[in-house]
């Protein structure tokens, strides 16, 4: 399989305090990666090294192949935040802006979007099943809708690695089990990359093909199985954390319930 | 050009067509660029840059540069300033605003002591119609145009970086550099509109006709064009009531501006009340 992330000895960390060492891992084409992690053990970091937002201390990343330094083809990777979550509701724009913004950089400076882009603009809402919703504005939304408009805004520069960091915070359990509907039929349908942080272990097991625990500056990933789960959480929070699986219930959906 | 209206008439008269001209730049530029300044929570901003601004004029006439110039560079520096001084505290950054708005001050204050007609001064504090010389005429028009394209330019841009910057970043916006551009628009746009409107009732330009837009807009092109209509409404009716009752036209733009904000919440309270009372009713019906 090809090796989509590639990631060698790095280290990074704020100040004096290192919060990431010797970090060793690669993530394949076609992988549903799910991070986990106490508070402050490096997962948003590790995201934001990936996305070349903050520079290691030392050590090599590499993505599709090439050095992060030199890496130009930022249109294939995806990118849904944490702010998505707490962005200014009242801020003026309708699902269609918002979607289009992320072709901005494809159609360039000074050119206005045409018929072309529109169309994408639609293919990649019809995709999250938002496209009667592209003359609404997006503070009017529920929590469960503007997060499928922010996968929306990335999946529209068709994307072969999507990176999120918890976005199912703020969002009621039917919802988060469309959600990952959506990014389960993301990842087997258009063979996307999905490389998720979240807390709710539960769902990773569930969702994700492979888990990632970070702990003490380090990270163990491995296949999801509930061997793999039951030794690294231990290690990762210090006590036997009780594993609830959720039953999702999407509808149109057939939902993976409980490996 | 409008003869039967009689010679008194306020668009036969040269000096009121120069400022209705200059007016209706000043509604394109400063409800355009007000919008994002607004949107990206930087309202007080333009206090800042207008005293700044102020530092300028009052430079300008020591020194015998044209003050509108001398405007422009104090406003572009304290622009740049801010910027600096944002970085320097990323987690306070309103911090950078009441410094450069101080210095401003601060620098105006001493200036001022220096200037030999105060009546100059003063007409840059609440705006003026009769003082603008055929070179600033020039001058405001040519900045005026520059902005309102580089803004028409750079829309969908400033779009992309006012509501997610991050984002903007990663989809490969050149961020730094817009931001770059629209400060210094920013800069420009509050130095140029000081002669008419006023230095210290420019900030009120950006900011409320983008107060009153935002209420009303359903996207945020319509926002900026309702915006532009709404300072458009402001300066025209503004500039009109202040040749025919004397009146300062840069209070008198302002309190059109606020009256005009008003006049929109109470439209949407009142839509919003009709729709809720429709809903009771529809509700009732069926019940």
């Amino acid at each position: 399989m090809e090796k989509v992330i590639e990631v060698k000895d790095l280290s990074f960390g704020y100040g004096e305090r290192l919060v990431l060492e010797n970090l060793n891992f690669s993530v394949e084409r076609g992988d549903f990666v799910g991070i986990i992690g106490p508070n402050g053990s490096g997962k948003s970091t590790l995201i934001k090294l990936l996305l070349n937002i903050v520079k290691p201390l030392r050590g090599e990343i590499n993505i599709l192949g090439q050095s992060i330094e030199k890496f130009n083809c930022w249109s294939k990777i995806g990118y849904v935040s944490q702010k998505a979550n707490s962005f200014n509701t009242a801020f003026p724009a309708t699902v269609e802006e918002v979607v289009s913004a992320n072709l901005y950089s494809k159609v360039g400076l000074f050119k206005r979007i045409n018929k072309e882009h529109k169309n994408l603009v639609y293919d990649a809402l019809k995709t999250v099943g938002m496209e009667d919703y592209k003359d609404k504005l997006i503070g009017n939304l529920s929590g469960g809708q503007q997060q499928r408009v922010f996968i929306a805004r990335v999946l529209v520069s068709k994307p072969e690695i999507m990176f999120l960091d918890e976005p199912t915070v703020g969002i009621d359990a039917r919802t988060e089990g469309a959600l990952y509907c959506l990014l389960g039929k993301l990842n087997s349908e258009m063979g996307i990359t999905i490389v998720m942080i979240s807390h709710d272990i539960g769902a990773m097991t569930v969702h994700a093909n492979k888990i990632a625990c970070m702990t003490n500056k380090q990270i163990i990933i491995n296949q999801n199985s509930k061997e793999f789960i039951n030794s690294s959480l231990r290690d990762v929070y210090g006590y036997d954390v009780n594993l609830q699986v959720p039953r999702h219930f999407c509808e149109n959906c057939c939902m993976k319930e409980g490996k | 050009m409008f003869a039967i209206f009689g010679e008194d008439f306020v668009l036969n008269l040269e000096f009121m067509q120069r400022a209705y001209l200059i007016g209706i730049l000043i509604a394109v530029m400063a409800p355009a660029i007000g919008v994002i300044i607004v949107l990206k929570r930087l309202s007080m901003i333009g206090d800042s840059l207008s005293h700044a601004s102020l530092a300028g004029v009052a430079f300008g006439l020591i020194s015998g540069l044209n003050p509108i110039i001398g405007a422009t560079v104090f406003s572009i520096a304290a622009a740049l300033g801010i910027e600096k001084i944002r970085r320097a505290f990323p987690k306070y950054s309103e911090i950078s605003i009441a410094v450069i708005l101080s210095a401003g001050i601060g620098l105006a204050g001493v200036f001022s002591g220096f200037v030999k007609n105060g009546f100059s001064l003063t007409s840059y504090l609440f705006g003026s119609i009769v003082a603008i010389s055929d070179f600033e005429f020039g001058l405001i028009v040519t900045l005026g145009i520059v902005v309102i394209l580089t803004v028409i330019l750079m829309f969908k841009e400033l779009f992309f970086i006012t509501f997610d910057e991050e984002a903007a970043q990663l989809a490969g916006v050149p961020v730094k550099g817009i931001n770059f551009i629209f400060m210094v628009l920013t800069a420009v746009t509050i130095a140029v509109s000081s002669r008419v409107v006023g230095v210290l009732v420019i900030s009120s330009l950006l900011v409320l006709p983008s107060a009153s837009a935002i209420q009303i807009a359903k996207s945020f092109k319509q926002t900026v064009v309702y915006s532009v209509l709404y300072g458009m409404l402001s300066i025209i009716t503004g500039l009109t009531l202040s040749f025919y009752l004397n009146l300062v036209p840069g209070g008198t733009i302002v309190l059109i501006s606020v009256v005009l904000l008003v006049l929109t919440l109470l439209y949407k309270n009142l839509v919003k009340g009709l729709l809720f009372r429709r809903v009771l009713n529809q509700e009732k019906t069926r019940v």
